[in-house]
């Protein structure tokens, strides 16, 4: 589904030149799901935020579905992204101004989704998160747990084909940080596939695959379960 | 204090972009108001510099309920004074004609002269420089000149005593020096000579031999000094009935019966002589205006500094918690408030000096403005302190009673608590924008429509030149003029751009209900005219143009009120005198008035020996030509007068002048609101992208277009402004409807007009917005997601 060769990203400030990805590579398959980890500062987030097309690569080639996307424009990246990406961040990044329904609705309306649809699915996305009892709410009315379980609802409700997830736990305390990696893994036993930025080692451990990175590329792969996966 | 100002100016720098927004606001708008200050000022004070100003009051003759003469006859106001006790005092004021002094043999044209009684100075208070008021006028060959002419006419010389020469060869001798009458008074003359004089030229009508026992002849304004408690309802009244007696036993046979009216002198220049207001609703108008353009700028601040309350809302918070007393934050940030606004008075002190001259030439006015002129400075004070209490109060209470805990604590309820406030003011500014827009457009549209307006007759290629010692002359003149090939025609008016500006009643028909008396509409003219100016003759024929021989021609709505069956050679007279003149045909109606009034009856009478103008049509080409040919019968025949001709094309403008003028301000006021009002909107939209730019980096994260997030932005601010428009619309149609009545041929407001206010206000409104809502749309989510 994914491949990265020789991806390099290079922040040019006043002063100084960073490389935060170095000459990267990497290949996802569908229906995997990979945890990434590193040190601070390593690159991870860069990274996902190219995966995620919100930023391009300063070199190299990235093929998502067996298209070369590095060079698309705002808008093409725009569409790719919104039809087949969603996002789970370490700061929930909710909508403090909307409730709880019409933040997970967002993704819709910008998909341009008929209103009585969009309700069906998002009804169903926060069924699958166990928030529907708290539809109406804002986002300050719930705890770090519940508003990461919204986050997560409204980066499947349209049905991604990729998530990607920075540090979704991050925020959290152990408890909730297991809720959310048992909807993720739920998730991709459905067949979406996941990349997920973690620093946690029991997090990771949900994954089929470690990636561990230093200074802008992968330095070691773990293999932890084999992918088993039969379309439904 | 010196604290607080290094804290005020590092706010003020912090905030640069709101900081600028606000100055600025402030600047331009408070420019403005010293503007129409300066203006309303300026007609406010007409007439009020006399000491006796509350008991001045100049009589008028009522002709009808809606006709008033500003004017009276000579021997009024000497039996009045003998009769009455209320009258302290009279002056009668007329124009005396001349078109030069001569002093030295040189000649000084463009002076404005006046015959007066000897009470004027003792009546109003111009003041007299040199000369001894007991014996200003000892003789009837004195004279008293302003101060700029003195100067002008003898130069280094002392002028008393001196003897000048006027065009109609009286020698007077100069008595006194008077400083210049000022510019805000409505009278207004550079020459002053004893009324007195106006018995020497005054050939008598055969009737009445001085002119102090003319009763017929209304040529003079009257000015009665009353005493302090005097009524001066009962006065006019009593005129009246002096009046009718008087006529009565001088044994006319006049069963006629006369009204007056006083009006006071300080009404003159903004009340008409009915007492309705006449130029009063442009000072109101403009008052408001000014007001209005103050508080969309203080709105401004006003908005502005609650939507950033969150912000400074922490450091009032940490400070409260440090012990600060509430009467401390407050002066603080009315001491913030006073610096920016002085920073904007720095401005606007420069921008009035900057404009006043333009502002001048729009506003056809000689203000000045010097800033440490008392009443300068209470303009300047008073709108200051007026800016100072509008927007440094709401702003500090605001802040001051802000509870700390709120200020820290991530709930958003401190954020929206003022949102509809503020929503609400943009609203109020808008609808004031919108309103002065609409007023723009359709004053302009009225203005348009009027100049385009078919008056009847054809003013194009008509030059006018007064005949004067050409009158009696009229055939070698016509001859020599149509010798020139450009020339295509020639007639006399007695009144210059087909105005008519002379009306009379006691004229008679056949037929007249002696009950129902007219008032006619009355000119003088040579039978071409009606060709020569394209007006169409309904009925009956031309007359026939033989010398010596006088016929008259009415208009169709004379015809109408006259109610006369059979016009066209029917015989009226048009004085008591039963000279009775055959009526030829009826001219059809055109518009010999202002268009603020309909067509009145109107009766032509033609001789061909008319006095009054002569009026010249061209072939459009060769106008210089044809003024050349005119200059030369000029100085053939007028040698002693200056050489003035006028486009009847340009008539227009002067007519209406004021109009025109009130239109150019308006635009100009209404330009400044909605720039002041963008402003804030500008301010407003870049605060919202600033607070919002996690939300729009989401927004983008999930989807959104930057079309999808330049609509978020923009529909906030374009329902705003929306609803404007609403509340704008009904009263704008309102008071423009109601400003159109003065006219007797007006536009209706259409909805075309509402669509084009709309659509700029619209535009413009997209514009101030966009521009931010594009810059805040197109940024990297990336980033903005970061900011945490
Ligand atoms: N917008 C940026 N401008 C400049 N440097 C950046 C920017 N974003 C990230 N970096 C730098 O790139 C490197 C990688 O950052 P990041 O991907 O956020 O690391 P991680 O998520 O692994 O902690 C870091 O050194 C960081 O300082
Ligand atoms: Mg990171």
């Amino acid at each position: 589904m994914i491949k990265i060769t020789d991806l390099e990203k290079i922040y040019r400030t006043e002063e100084v030149e960073t490389v935060a990805l170095n000459k990267m590579c990497m290949e996802v398959k569908e229906h995997e799901f990979v945890a990434i980890m590193g040190p601070s500062g390593c690159g991870k987030s860069t990274l996902l935020n190219i995966l995620g097309m919100l930023d391009d690569p300063t070199s190299g080639s990235f093929v998502f579905n067996g298209a070369e996307v590095s060079k698309y424009n705002e808008n093409k990246r725009s569409d790719l992204r919104k039809a087949n990406i969603g996002f789970v961040f370490q700061s929930f990044n909710l909508i403090d101004e909307l409730t709880v329904f019409e933040n997970v609705e967002l993704p819709l309306v910008y998909n341009n989704i008929k209103p009585a649809e969009r309700k069906v699915m998002v009804e169903a996305a926060l069924e699958g998160v166990q928030m529907m009892h708290r539809r109406n709410h804002f986002p300050s009315q719930l705890s770090g747990g519940q508003q990461q379980r919204v986050a997560v609802a409204r980066a499947v409700v349209n049905n991604p084909k990729l998530i990607l997830a920075d540090e979704p736990t991050g925020n959290l305390d152990s408890k909730n940080g297991v809720e959310v990696m048992q909807l993720l893994t739920s998730l991709n036993e459905k067949g979406t596939t996941i990349i997920m930025v973690t620093h946690s080692e029991h997090d990771s451990r949900y994954a089929h695959r470690i990636i561990h990175m230093l200074d802008g590329k992968t330095v070691t792969e773990n293999f932890l379960k084999e992918l088993v996966y039969a379309a439904q | 204090m010196f604290y607080n100002l290094k804290i005020a100016i590092r706010n003020l720098r912090s905030n640069g972009l709101y900081s600028i927004i606000n100055i600025i606001g402030l600047a331009v708008s408070v420019t403005v108001c010293i503007l129409i200050a300066l203006w309303v000022k300026d007609e406010l004070s007409f007439d009020k510099f006399h000491e006796n100003e509350k008991n001045i009051y100049l009589v008028g003759t009522k002709q009808t309920d809606d006709i008033y003469w500003a004017t009276t006859p000579a021997p009024m106001s000497i039996f009045a004074k003998a009769e009455m006790p209320e009258i302290k005092d009279y002056c009668r004021i007329a124009w005396y004609d001349n078109s030069y002094v001569e002093y030295n043999n040189k000649k000084f044209y463009g002076n404005d002269f006046g015959a007066v009684d000897s009470s004027f100075f003792r009546i109003f208070d111009f003041q007299l420089l040199e000369g001894n008021i007991q014996e200003l006028f000892k003789d009837a060959q004195s004279i008293i000149i302003s101060e700029t002419k003195a100067k002008a006419i003898f130069g280094e010389e002392d002028p008393m005593g001196k003897l000048i020469r006027l065009s109609n060869d009286i020698s007077f001798q100069v008595t006194g020096i008077m400083k210049d009458m000022p510019k805000n008074s409505s009278i207004r003359y550079d020459m002053l000579v004893p009324f007195e004089v106006l018995n020497k030229t005054y050939g008598g009508n055969g009737f009445w031999k001085r002119i102090d026992d003319d009763w017929g002849n209304y040529s003079y304004r009257t000015c009665l000094l009353l005493q302090p408690n005097a009524d001066h309802q009962s006065v006019s009244s009593k005129l009246g009935e002096m009046v009718t007696r008087l006529r009565q036993e001088q044994g006319s046979g006049m069963r006629m019966t006369f009204r007056f009216s006083l009006q006071p002198l300080a009404k003159l220049h903004l009340y008409s002589l009915d007492g309705k207001p006449a130029g009063l609703e442009k000072v109101y108008l403009f008052s408001i205006i000014a007001v209005l353009i103050i508080l969309i700028a203080c709105i401004n601040y006003v908005n502005l500094v609650t939507a950033r309350s969150s912000k400074r809302g922490k450091e009032i918070a940490i400070r409260k918690i440090s012990g600060a007393k509430l009467p401390g934050l407050f002066r603080q940030l009315m001491e913030e408030t006073a610096l920016l606004l002085f920073a904007s008075l720095a401005i606007t002190i420069a921008l009035v000096y900057l404009l006043l001259p333009f502002y001048n030439e729009l506003s056809g006015k000689e203000m000045s403005f010097n800033i440490f002129d008392p009443s300068s400075l209470l303009i300047f004070g008073a709108t200051t302190l007026c800016v100072l209490c509008l927007t440094g109060i709401y702003p500090a209470i605001l802040l001051g009673s802000f509870k700390p805990m709120e200020a820290f604590g991530r709930s958003s309820t401190g954020k929206n608590k003022h949102i509809y406030f503020r929503k609400a003011l943009v609203v109020l500014q808008f609808t004031c924008s919108i309103i002065l827009i609409l007023g723009t457009i359709v004053i302009g549209k009225q203005l348009d429509y009027l100049q385009k307006k078919n008056l009847g007759y054809s003013k194009e290629n008509i030059i006018t030149v007064p005949q004067m010692k050409m009158q009696g002359h009229y055939d070698a003149v016509r001859d020599e003029l149509l010798k020139n090939k450009n020339v295509s025609g020639v007639s006399v008016f007695s009144f210059d751009n087909m105005t008519v500006g002379s009306s009379r009643m006691g004229v008679s028909w056949p037929g007249k209900d002696e009950n129902n008396d007219l008032v006619f509409h009355c000119a003088w003219s040579r039978f071409e005219m009606p060709e020569l100016m394209n007006i169409p003759i309904v009925e009956g024929k031309l007359p026939p143009g033989t010398p010596g021989e006088n016929y008259v021609m009415l208009n169709e709505e004379a015809v109408k009120q006259m109610k006369l069956e059979n016009p066209v050679g029917a015989k009226i007279s048009l004085n008591s005198d039963n000279n009775y003149v055959e009526v030829t045909g009826i001219l059809k109606d055109f518009n010999f008035a202002k268009l603020n009034e309909n067509i009145k009856p109107l009766i032509i009478s033609f001789t061909d020996n008319s006095w009054g103008y002569l009026y010249v049509k061209t072939t459009g080409e060769g106008t210089q030509s044809v003024i050349a040919s005119l200059e030369k019968l000029w100085k053939q025949y007028n040698p002693d007068y200056e050489f003035n001709y006028n486009f009847m094309d340009d008539f227009f403008e002067k007519t209406y002048r004021t109009d025109i003028q009130t239109e150019r301000l308006l635009s100009v006021f209404s330009i400044v609101a909605i720039f002041i009002s963008c402003l804030g909107l500008f301010g407003l939209v870049t605060y919202t992208a600033e607070t919002k730019t996690k939300e729009i980096g989401i927004r983008k994260v999930l989807g959104a277009s930057v079309s999808n997030i330049v609509n978020m932005l923009s529909k906030e601010f374009l329902i705003l402004v929306g609803i404007a428009m609403l509340i704008a619309f009904p009263l704008a149609y309102f008071w423009l409807d109601k400003m159109l009545q003065d006219y007797a041929y007006r536009i209706s407001i259409t909805w075309p007009v509402f669509a084009l206010a709309g659509m700029i206000t619209l535009a413009l409104t997209l514009l101030t917005v966009s521009w931010q809502a594009i810059k805040a749309a197109t940024a990297n989510p990336v980033k903005s997601i970061k900011t945490e």
